[in-house]
């Protein structure tokens, strides 16, 4: 890489990590209101554990998007398997039903989707907000699988019927394992959007019951405490542990198959 | 053991006709060949044979019965694909394995007949590997060896060499050899490499958009061309225009200006026939029709070499290097060409 | 698997698909002609005379459009060559700046607002910064101006961006841009001959993936922006959330999505002469 172009990629991780720096650094900081100068302290920590609206609002956030994150993941892999096998007008109409999910706002789709809910007599809730969480984040999975499944060698599922599998055992023991990664990562992207979709949540989720982009916009306009930086701080660093920890696991098993596993297939 | 009839199959894709009429017979325990060009439906007919493909019309028969309706997992066929097909997630044992999983086969009989089957393709110690550390030949052993630990009836062959370089290739070759010898399957090789064809199997059909041109032994095929076509695709060849008189066994033959006696019926009833020398026939000598050296080709071992006569028609011999040693261009020589090599064709 | 029974697999999908986004946002049309609860006049154009009444909602669609336009193009700008070079980068060094390029876009869009925020403040560090070159007063803030929103919206845009080119850019193998540059091809001939047309339909697509959002946003503006940059994001949202009028904010959504149908649109018809399809004629 060119000297030119390795100042651009610093450069630019420099912008992107900025403000998140700012907030790691003002949860450290003595001061409430995020000014200078700069004194260390571990008090907003201690003020996060006391913080039950925040950790309340964390936790609903991640039982949310585990809920979102799989209800996705499962449908939109069934939705996939589908897509790629079948070549009708309906498959078609589907590819553009997901594009237009993607590309409308979600202030849009949040209005759209809260008006039929009130129409329906159901109005603002948990179920509606699973229900709109996992819509919005469906097209996004759905992609990730079917580029995967249609990424596959065709032949091996034909290798595998010569060699006595059944289409269905086929699937199973072939193209299903292979395409297992892109179903993962479909289903951590899921989780990743919903955890962060402000949007859709600010519109679906009963008054007065928050998520955590909910209670921290609450919080950020009305003044509020730091603990918030704490947190992201505990989210930013559990985050960064998580996906070192997947990396090993990832390189791990793959040892583990090749020596393993002789019999078994 | 089985023997497999293609009897009258038929293939059309929308209004395009793949297949037309197309019939062979493999006894049991023979290896045969469908040789063809691209485009001329070898691979729609093998994928039809192994059940893959419906065809529009004829039946596949397996010792008599007929397969035409059974899917692809009842029939007893094992293939080797093109691009080896090894599932990627599976270590080489678990892939061989596979097949024998799928019939419920006890779990120590698997063990004891991956372990045999390794030792024949010499694979034992790629066994706990998984299929991107093998390099392609031991790719293509291992695909031989996954369809082969079934005991197929008959073994199907997609172009199994023609991703991997000229020595694996070679290597190859032999080694399919070997264990045909060895186990007596009943093969089907598809391939468009003529050489592959003429080497490994003892009778080969030739295919040409979708209509069978010839179906011989392999050397009858070589030395017997049925057509122009087959001449020319099957091997090189020097081709004249000529009139002929029929004489009784024999022909009379003009080649620039020089006559010959074939010692062959003339086909067809035509006053024009073909006349048809393949290179290595041709030698350069001190007698015989002249000639003038317009090019020169060495390639290691053999030597190529384009002659034009007085008449201006091109004459291409293939000899040894020995015999091209000392050859120039511009050179003056003789050409001779034994009339028990010409073959007559019919003008198409 | 039968065929026949295969689309059982669809039914899931296709029903949320069809009941939660395809028919809300037709249900939207007839909501703007005043389907509602608690004023069942219908049809009423009530909603749309008030639109096209006066000037002022056009005016704030089309600003909304343009800050979004603004928005992805700095984005652009800034994410070209940082995935340009991370596809040019090895297979580790690609892994570890992806997976930094992706980092922030995992914390929640609004606390990285409210970093913006102490970020642009007056006497914060950004303002100090820009004080040193004695053009600015350290105590102003670009803050509560229409620039920080669109500072926002660029930042938030930027991992997306940097994806997408990066995705765009990993096609182009090295080998082409050395035939060009063997054939002639100074930098810049390479760079809108070779690499602008193979990379330009991916990074339009991408593209979308930011200008949308951003067109619609509203909390950005809120938090950040002052009077002068009301988006029609906050309008609508006001609509709902404060005013409860879901008839005209129907309206106003129509409108919005029109507007990035139409500019969508545009944009493909104006960067055609540049697609690589065309220069291969």
């Amino acid at each position: 890489m060119t000297r030119n172009l390795r100042l651009c990629v610093f450069g630019a991780l420099v912008i992107l990590y900025v403000p998140l720096l700012v907030v790691i650094l003002m949860s450290f900081n003595e001061s409430p209101y995020g000014t200078f100068p700069f004194s260390f302290t571990l008090k907003w920590y201690d003020s996060l554990l006391g913080s039950n609206d925040l950790l309340l609002a964390s936790w609903r956030s991640v039982w949310l998007s585990l809920v979102v994150g799989t209800l996705a993941a499962i449908i939109g892999t069934m939705l996939a398997i589908w897509r790629v096998a079948t070549s009708s007008n309906l498959g078609v109409a589907t590819d553009g039903l997901l594009v237009a999910t993607v590309a409308v706002p979600w202030l849009i789709l949040g209005i759209a989707m809260l008006q039929i809910f009130n129409l329906l007599g159901i109005g603002r809730g948990t179920v509606p907000s699973i229900a709109g969480n996992t819509v919005v984040v469906l097209p996004y999975v759905v992609f990730v699988v079917v580029a995967r499944l249609r990424g596959l060698d065709e032949n091996l599922v034909d290798a595998a019927r010569s060699l006595g599998a059944t289409p269905i055992k086929a699937f199973y023991r072939i193209s299903l394992p292979l395409a297992l990664p892109a179903i993962i990562g479909g289903a951590l992207l899921a989780f990743v959007i919903c955890f962060n979709n402000f949007t859709i949540q600010y519109f679906l989720l009963p008054l007065g019951v928050r998520t955590l982009p909910l209670e921290i916009y609450s919080q950020v306009r009305t003044g509020y405490s730091p603990a918030i930086n704490a947190l992201a701080t505990v989210i930013l660093g559990t985050t960064v542990v998580l996906a070192v920890i997947l990396e090993r696991l990832g390189a791990g098993s793959r040892q583990i198959r090749a020596k393993g596993n002789s019999w078994r297939s | 053991m089985a023997q497999l009839e293609v009897r009258n199959i038929s293939f059309s894709f929308g209004a395009t006709k793949v297949l037309r009429d197309v019939s062979m017979i493999i006894p049991d325990g023979e290896f045969h060949a469908l040789l063809g060009p691209s485009g001329s439906g070898k691979t729609t007919l093998l994928r039809i044979v192994a059940g893959f493909l419906k065809p529009t019309a004829g039946r596949i028969l397996l010792n008599g019965k007929d397969i035409t309706d059974v899917p692809p997992e009842r029939r007893d066929i094992g293939i080797v694909f093109q691009q080896y097909a090894l599932f990627p997630h599976l270590n080489i044992a678990a892939n061989l394995a596979f097949g024998l999983n799928m019939r419920k086969v006890r779990k120590t009989q698997i063990a004891s007949r991956v372990g045999k089957i390794l030792e024949l393709m010499r694979l034992e110690e790629y066994a706990s590997r998984m299929p991107g550390q093998l390099s392609g030949g031991q790719k293509q052993r291992a695909a031989l060896a996954r369809a082969l630990i079934l005991n197929p009836a008959i073994l199907l062959l997609d172009e199994p060499l023609s991703a991997l370089d000229r020595k694996i290739r070679s290597e190859l070759r032999e080694e399919l050899s070997r264990v045909h010898r060895e186990t007596h399957t009943t093969s089907l090789l598809v391939t468009h490499d003529q050489e592959e064809a003429l080497m490994l199997a003892s009778n080969v059909v030739v295919l040409e958009r979708g209509v069978v041109r010839q179906s011989d032994f392999a050397e009858r095929l070589y030395a017997e061309p049925s057509d122009l076509w087959v001449a020319s695709f099957v091997g090189r060849t020097n081709q004249f225009r000529s009139a002929c008189k029929r004489q009784g066994e024999q022909t009379l033959v003009t080649v620039v200006g020089h006559e010959f006696v074939v010692p062959r019926r003339a086909p067809g009833a035509d006053e024009y026939v073909v006349v048809v020398v393949r290179p290595e026939e041709i030698s350069i000598s001190d007698g015989g029709i002249p000639a003038v050296v317009s090019g020169i080709a060495r390639m290691g071992a053999t030597a190529r070499i384009m002659t034009t006569l007085s008449d201006g028609t091109t004459l291409e011999a293939l000899v040894l290097a020995p015999a091209a040693r000392g050859l120039e261009c511009g050179q003056n020589v003789y050409i001779q060409i034994p009339p028990s090599a010409i073959r007559l064709l019919i003008e198409q | 698997m039968n065929n026949k029974r295969r689309w059982v697999l669809a039914v899931p999908g296709l029903a949320i698909l069809a009941s939660l986004v395809a028919v809300p946002v037709l249900l939207q049309v007839v909501t703007s002609m005043g389907l509602d609860e608690t004023s069942p006049r219908f049809p009423d154009w009530a909603a749309w005379n008030r639109f096209f009444g006066s000037s002022l909602y056009a005016r704030v669609l089309f600003k909304s459009l343009w800050t979004g336009a603004l928005a992805t193009l700095i984005a652009i700008v800034i994410a070209w060559p940082v995935g340009w070079a991370i596809s040019r980068a090895s297979r580790t060094a690609q892994k570890w700046l992806l997976g930094m390029v992706v980092l922030p876009y995992l914390v929640s869009t609004v606390l990285l607002i409210y970093g913006v925020f102490v970020l642009l403040a007056g006497n914060g560090p950004f303002m100090s910064l820009l004080a040193l070159t004695h053009l600015v007063n350290a105590e102003s803030s670009i803050l509560y101006t229409h620039s920080a929103t669109i500072l926002m919206l660029a930042y938030e845009a930027l991992p997306v961006m940097i994806l997408v080119i990066y995705a765009s850019s990993e096609n182009i193998d090295q080998v082409i841009l050395e035939s060009a540059r063997s054939l002639g091809a100074g930098r810049f001939k390479r760079f809108t001959k070779v690499i602008v047309p193979l990379t330009l339909p991916g990074l339009l697509a991408g593209s979308v993936l930011v200008y949308v959002p951003s067109v619609g946003s509203f909390v950005e503006s809120q938090i950040l922006g002052g009077p002068n940059g009301i988006m029609i994001g906050n309008v609508i949202a006001d609509q709902i959330k404060r005013i409860n009028d879901p008839v005209f904010a129907a309206a106003l959504s129509l409108m919005l999505l029109a507007g990035v149908l139409m500019s969508i649109f545009l944009i493909g018809m104006l960067v055609r002469p540049l697609r690589a399809s065309e220069t291969s004629r």
